[in-house]
């Protein structure tokens, strides 16, 4: 009886619980390869799919370029213009969704970006009535024949098939890359215009005295796509920009170190952590403090000025204080440090309240008129008024002394020009950045309408509205009225 | 030798029924309020409905939570460095972003006017330091979160966080899947202090680890600073 069982067991049971799992698992791997095959073709197709439309996002921008070169009437080259923008900022979206590696794609983002950016320009310029510069014209004219080319690339490989289907990171694309580049540099046809425009840039931008050089130029020299001359958030003399606020001879690390010390107070030993070639050239230091929170201070090498401080908070007090008498506690103690730091007078004009601090922005005055661009962030603690944390780049950045314009309408004719729907509650004049080159006086008008904080900008000149901005509420910042 | 057949293939099936009684019979220890095995209604089509979007969940959509939900809820806490229990307690509750009762309650008195993905945009730099660099200073936390910011702002990327972050190929987080953690105080912290403006690197775009870099192109780029394990540059 018993070894009938056994061998029920050995010679049925055993075999056809074995043969069970193996089914089992087979099943189970087959249905997991057609999911990880079903999820492939998913992100193969989404691929396939921005590839396409970004194609087709070039053809489009093309023929509006095209269109460009034979408008007569202002309405409809506004129009064009801001179809462009509107174009470019979806070509982009498509850019980052496309599974190339970043070198392979930034001086494609970049030319997009900056023709739409470009284009944005030109239609504020044409708003304003101003007509079309004759470099316009000729810029408008490369681009719609670089547009062309690229759209006729996309889609030769659209029909070809050659369509990015999985990632590829940097690491891989290096050797491809470097091939690129080798073709790029023997130059053809493409290749001496994009040469030709560049060194217009160049001269451009020796004329208006930036010194440059260095490898970003020389790698535009290589470009394959036309360099944009104009003025805007992301045009090259933005985005290479060199601080102008500071002055003064480089100091050496040893007096960086006793500046530093400065600030960091008694009690606290600060170590090197070395220099930082970044924007704004800076020695940096780092300690703890005897409490055993963070110390970090960056000395700028020229002039030898504190550019950042950043110490950690007391507490980890969240949320807008209640109590107004609280509110100006911080903002007073930011604007007095600042002014015994010698920045002169500062006003207060956003705060925000998170992890133990109270963040006041200050921007500076100069007879009255605040600068908008000259900002310095202060960090306040909330629990002893310790003045926690300076971010002074942008003050570094833009201060100088300004030519202030005088007026020409008074502030009563340029509240007649503000929309009725909103309850002004204080104005003030105020030098704010149109470009980043570019600024223009104006009155600022803070106000509400509904549930939000608005604050907008009259032209002191000519009575137009210059600038809108909302103030996005959040849990943790407001206005400083 | 004939009897150590039979006495291991007994094992074997007591053992398979074993297995089959603990994944599937025993419900696991419960909390109160909590989603288990045996749950039903509204909340538990949401918690399916999170899951099969998010990739976890294969079954259909029917408000009964049973051992297909469990197995995927077990494997999101796997994912999410959670306690693997197969119940959706409350931290599972709050992971999935499913507000319990207490919650709802609190959010109702919040703002309103307006909308903004501020919070959702500083959660995900926080998500992107805590996977790339959980282990630096304090400094290079808000340095990774300030390239991150650098590149919103430059020609040659994106125009926005969640597009800098996904960028195909752009993050090794994001590539492994560490970009799902949940990130620790001090990395919100540092994604926060980037978002108001402290860049520690002056504009840098890229950075690196010097130790296990192998990138030619990367390592061919002059440093302009190093924090920690990472060298910045433009």
């Amino acid at each position: 009886m018993a070894d009938k069982t056994r061998n029920l067991i050995e010679r049925i049971l055993i075999p056809v619980l074995l043969a069970a799992a193996l089914i089992a698992v087979s099943l189970w791997g087959s249905s997991q390869a057609a999911r990880a095959e079903d999820y492939q073709r998913n992100t193969a197709d989404m691929y396939k799919r921005s590839f396409m439309e970004l194609a087709d996002g070039f053809s489009n921008i093309e023929k509006t370029l095209s269109k460009l070169m034979v408008v007569n009437s202002p309405a409809q080259y506004v129009l064009l213009l801001d179809d462009i923008w509107r174009q470019s900022g979806t070509c982009v979206g498509l850019m980052s969704q496309i599974p190339s590696s970043h070198l392979d794609t930034a001086e494609l983002n970049r030319f997009v970006v900056q023709l739409g950016d470009y284009a944005h320009g030109l239609t504020k310029t044409a708003l304003s009535g101003k007509p079309m510069a004759e470099e316009d014209t000729k810029q408008l004219q490369d681009l719609y024949t670089a547009c062309t080319k690229i759209a006729s690339d996309l889609n030769t490989r659209v029909q070809n098939g050659d369509i990015p289907n999985a990632i590829i990171t940097n690491d891989e694309y290096y050797t491809s890359a470097q091939n690129v580049e080798d073709q790029t540099a023997q130059g053809g046809e493409n290749d001496q215009s994009g040469d030709q425009v560049s060194q217009e840039a160049d001269q451009a931008g020796d004329a208006a005295g930036n010194t440059g050089g260095g490898n970003k130029q020389q790698d535009e020299n290589i470009s394959k796509f036309p360099v944009l001359i104009y003025d805007g958030p992301y045009s090259e003399s933005s985005e290479n920009r060199e601080p102008r606020g500071l002055s003064g001879n480089t100091v050496s690390e040893g007096e960086a170190l006793g500046v530093a010390m400065g600030y960091a107070g008694e009690g606290v030993e600060l170590t090197y952590s070395g220099p930082s070639q970044g924007s704004i050239p800076t020695f940096d230091f780092e300690a703890t403090t005897p409490d055993g929170r963070y110390l970090y201070i960056s000395i700028t090498q020229q002039g030898g000025k504190l550019l950042t401080m950043m110490k950690g908070a007391k507490s980890n007090t969240e949320g807008i204080p209640e109590d107004q008498a609280e509110r100006d506690r911080y903002r007073d103690a930011a604007t007095k440090y600042l002014e015994e730091q010698g920045y002169g007078k500062m006003i207060a004009t956003y705060a925000q309240y998170y992890g133990g601090v109270a963040l006041i922005n200050c921007a500076a005055m100069q007879n009255d008129v605040i600068l908008y661009s000259d900002l310095i962030k202060v960090w306040v603690d909330r629990e002893d008024m310790e003045i926690l944390g300076v971010d002074a780049r942008n003050y570094f950045f833009n201060h100088i002394e300004r030519q202030l314009e005088t007026p020409a309408i008074p502030l009563e004719e340029a509240q007649g020009y503000v929309s009725s729907n909103l309850t002004v509650q204080s104005t003030a004049l105020a030098l704010i950045p149109i470009t980043p080159q570019t600024e223009r006086l104006c009155y600022e008008f803070k106000g509400v309408y509904g549930n939000n904080e608005y604050i907008v900008y009259i032209n002191a000149q000519t009575g137009e509205e210059e600038q809108i901005f909302q103030i996005i509420k959040t849990e943790n910042g407001q206005l400083v009225m | 030798m004939e009897k150590n057949h039979g006495a291991f293939a007994n094992k074997l099936a007591l053992m398979l029924v074993l297995v089959f009684l603990l994944t599937y019979l025993i419900p696991a220890g419960a909390a109160a309020e909590a989603l288990k095995v045996g749950s039903t209604g509204e909340q538990v089509k949401t918690l399916q409905t999170k899951l099969k979007r998010w990739g976890y969940y294969f079954g259909t959509v029917d408000g009964k939570y049973g051992a297909a939900t469990k197995t995927a809820v077990q494997n999101f806490q796997r994912k999410n460095g959670l306690t693997a229990d197969g119940v959706a307690g409350a931290s599972t509750l709050k992971a999935l972003g499913m507000s319990t009762q207490a919650n709802t309650g609190n959010n109702s008195g919040g703002n309103t006017g307006g909308s903004s993905n501020e919070d959702g945009n500083l959660y995900l730099l926080a998500q992107l330091v805590y996977g790339e660099a959980r282990g630096e200073p304090y400094k290079g936390q808000v340095a990774v979160a300030a390239v991150v910011l650098n590149r919103v702002d430059s020609s040659e990327f994106p125009n926005s966080i969640s597009g800098v972050v996904y960028q195909p190929g752009a993050f090794d987080a994001v590539a492994d899947g560490q970009i799902n953690l949940a990130p620790d105080e001090a990395c919100i912290n540092a994604a926060r202090d980037a978002i108001n403006g402290w860049d520690p690197t002056g504009g840098c775009l890229y950075y690196y680890n010097p130790k296990t870099a192998t990138n030619k192109w990367m390592l061919s780029k002059p440093v302009l600073l190093a924090i920690g394990n990472h060298s910045f540059f433009k």
